[in-house]
């Protein structure tokens, strides 16, 4: 069941982009002969243009990448819907856009490490991670040498611990470094989620599990008021710490009382006597 | 999960046991999958979403998890599925057994 929903998850994440390109398509072209007209006039100039123009600056690189790239998704978008077979659909899909581009994207963040526009080529990279995860790995690593300081991180934290262990070194530089407080609130977070999510068999008493639970407490104490989702950072942590702290194997259960399905009151412990599976689970 | 869960609800009728669910659908959706597979334990009703007060709570953040408790109100496995479950309960259930026997 649990892989169910996160397949729907993934469906839903993935198509919603799409989804939106196809609803602007309609407006983006009235009249294809006019566009095509349009397009070679605009080629024409772009070839004059080419022999006294100057070549592009690093920022003027990485707007035409991100233009390009949305192009491509665009043109992805339309092979997709006009494809015959199931077959096809899936070949189009699999033929993730950003794949080719995030080799062009991690050559521009190389060559400009120190950039505000290198790290925007960074923090694409991460973002796509799934697309290309070397090269998304290799951005974790220039972001931890030339920009673990830098206000602009925060926005690509939380893509940043999706690539697990990877991550951590740069999530611990950016707690210590950052000037930001909800920089460095995120990264607290976000490297205690990513350990949790990779030691979550192993025992409360382990070292990693102790470090998560020292983490979400650092968690709540100095950045609980960060808004985090619908949410704040401190409900967040609350969670796991109550995960770690009355939920392992040999502690009492804590009481749960509330409704059943007929709005009839109950509590957990009316059952104390029986042997009790408690059930999490939803009809998906 | 039904047909499991149903044939260990069913196996059990008789002994100190108690399936208990915390249901995260909306209601209407949980009423009809209750009718349709037959489903006759109770659940705690979570608000509709996984966001529910209890699973929040509780910081489940995959379905089904799993908690299963002895006689004494005390944690003693987790994420137990199936056969795995079958054992788990069995095992608790002898502990009652042998304790009551002395």
């Amino acid at each position: 069941m649990m892989k169910v929903l996160i397949g729907a998850a993934f469906l839903v994440g993935a198509f919603v982009p799409q989804l939106e390109a196809q609803r602007k398509d309609p407006v983006k072209t009235p009249d294809s002969k006019q566009a095509a007209q349009k397009d070679a006039a605009a080629k024409g100039k772009k070839e004059a243009d080419k022999k006294d123009a100057k070549p592009l600056t690093p920022q003027q690189q990485y707007t035409q990448l991100l233009k390009d790239h949305s192009q491509a998704m665009v043109a992805q978008r339309r092979a997709y819907t006009q494809a015959k077979t199931a077959q096809e659909r899936s070949k189009i899909l699999r033929n993730n856009p950003a794949k080719e581009f995030s080799a062009k994207f991690l050559e521009l963040a190389q060559e400009h490490p120190e950039t505000d526009t290198g790290l925007k080529a960074m923090v694409w990279l991460v973002r796509n991670g799934r697309a290309n995860p070397l090269a998304s790995r290799s951005a974790v690593r220039l972001i931890e040498k030339h920009h673990v300081a830098s206000p602009g991180i925060g926005a690509v934290i939380s893509s940043v611990g999706r690539s697990g262990a990877n991550s951590d070194s740069l999530l611990r530089a950016v707690m210590e470094k950052n000037p930001s407080k909800n920089v460095k609130g995120l990264a607290c977070f976000t490297l205690a989620r990513s350990m949790m999510m990779r030691n979550r068999r192993a025992k409360a008493d382990s070292p990693q599990l102790k470090e998560v639970l020292a983490l979400m407490k650092r968690v709540q104490d100095e950045f609980g008021d960060i808004r985090y989702g619908r949410k704040t950072l401190g409900a967040y942590a609350e969670s796991t710490v109550f995960e770690l702290t009355r939920l392992q194997i040999g502690m009492d259960v804590p009481d749960i009382a509330g409704n059943d399905i007929d709005d009839a009151e109950f509590k957990l412990s009316e059952y104390r006597g029986k042997v009790v599976v408690l059930d999490f689970w939803g009809d998906w | 999960m039904y047909p499991h869960e149903r044939s260990l609800v069913k196996r059990l009728a008789n002994e100190p046991f108690a399936l208990i669910g915390v249901n995260s659908d909306k209601k209407e959706r949980v009423r009809t999958a209750m009718e349709q597979n037959n489903i006759t334990w109770r659940s705690f009703w979570d608000g509709g979403s996984t966001g529910g007060p209890i699973a929040s709570k509780w910081n489940v953040t995959g379905w089904p998890t799993i908690y299963v408790i002895d006689h004494k109100g005390k944690i003693r496995f987790k994420n137990v599925r199936g056969a795995a479950m079958d054992k788990a309960v069995d095992e608790l259930l002898a502990e009652i057994k042998s304790e009551t026997d002395k």
